[in-house]
C-alpha cells in the first residue's frame, strides 16, 4: 500500500519565550542587539525587566518574567565597577541570576538557564558559587554572541545560520536611530524601543531564516 | 553547561507583539516601515535584502 503523503504538520504547543538577564548599558548597544536578533532568529520571543511598568513592585514582576519564560540568558561580562559616583559593583545581573537558579530549583524545574561571559576565566573570580558551570564565552563580540548561542540552542523551531542572524543584527541596527527619534529617548534601553525592535526581529526573521 | 534543547513552534511577528503588549496599531507602522525597508534596499542596492534572503536560505540548506 503506497505511503500517503502528508503535509509536515507545525509543531504544537505555546511558543518559547527567553528571558535576557543583560547590562542596561550603552557601551553594550551591539551586544543588546545581537541578543535581540538572535533569539528571534531562532523563533523565540525575546523578554526583559524593560518591559517591567513603574507602577508594578519590580521585584515581583521580574520573578513573573523568568517564571513565564522557559529560558534565560544572563550575561554576566559587565559585572564591573561603575564609572559614576559612589563606584559600586552592578549587582543586577547577578542577582536575577541567583533568583532564576532559585525558581528553577524550587518551582520551575522545567526553566532551563545558561551563563555568558565575555573572557573564560572570569565566572570563576567572580561568581566561584558557579564552579563547575561553564559560561559561553563570546569574547564581546557580535559575532561571538551568535555563535555562542548557536551552542546553546539546539533543536530549535528555526536553525538560523549566522550570515541569516548578521542580517537580522545590521537590520535593527539601522532602523535604531528612527526607533529612538519616535519613542524620543536617547539610548535604546526602555519598554518602547525593545519592543519595537523585537517587532522588527521577528519580522526579519521571519522573512530571512 | 548543558546546551538548550528548544523544541515548539516558531514564533510569528504578530505573536512576538502580543507577548511584548505592542498595540495593534504599532504593529502595523512597524510592519509597514519594514516593508518600506525591503522595497527600498532592493530598489537601490544590488546587494539586496531579497538577495541575502536567497542566498542565506541557500546556504542554509
Amino acid at each position: 500500500m503506497p505511503k500517503s503523503r502528508r503535509r509536515p504538520r507545525p509543531a504544537r504547543g505555546k511558543t518559547k519565550s527567553v528571558f535576557l538577564n543583560i547590562p542596561y548599558d550603552r557601551r553594550f548597544t551591539r551586544l543588546f542587539l545581537a541578543y535581540i536578533a538572535a533569539v528571534s532568529s531562532f523563533g523565540l520571543i525575546p523578554h526583559a525587566t524593560l518591559e517591567i511598568p513603574l507602577s508594578k513592585r519590580r521585584l515581583d514582576r521580574i520573578l513573573s518574567l523568568i517564571a513565564r519564560s522557559q529560558y534565560s540568558l544572563h550575561d554576566l561580562s559587565r559585572v564591573q565597577l561603575d564609572t559614576s559616583n559612589p563606584r559600586t559593583p552592578r549587582f543586577n545581573m547577578p542577582f536575577e541570576l541567583g533568583l532564576t537558579v532559585a525558581l528553577q530549583r524550587c518551582k520551575t524545574p522545567r526553566h532551563s538557564w545558561v551563563v555568558l561571559e565575555s573572557s573564560p576565566h572570569r565566572l570563576q573570580k567572580s561568581l566561584s558559587d558557579l564552579n563547575g558551570t561553564d559560561p559561553f564565552v563570546h569574547s564581546g563580540t557580535v559575532r561571538g554572541v551568535f555563535r555562542e548561542l548557536c551552542s546553546v540552542f539546539v533543536s530549535t523551531p528555526l536553525r538560523p545560520t549566522v550570515p541569516q542572524m548578521f542580517a537580522v543584527y545590521r537590520l535593527l541596527r539601522s532602523q535604531l536611530p528612527k526607533l529612538l527619534r519616535s519613542s524620543g529617548s536617547s539610548d535604546p534601553f526602555n519598554a518602547r524601543v525593545f519592543s519595537d525592535l523585537c517587532v522588527l526581529a521577528a519580522l526579519a526573521a521571519s522573512n530571512i531564516v | 553547561m548543558q546546551p538548550i534543547v528548544a523544541t515548539g513552534p516558531a514564533t510569528t511577528p504578530r505573536k512576538t507583539a502580543k507577548a511584548l503588549s505592542v498595540s495593534p496599531t504599532r504593529f502595523r507602522r512597524l510592519s509597514a516601515l519594514y516593508r518600506s525597508l525591503i522595497r527600498d534596499s532592493s530598489n537601490s542596492h544590488p546587494a539586496s535584502h531579497a538577495k541575502i534572503k536567497a542566498k542565506t536560505s541557500t546556504r542554509a540548506r
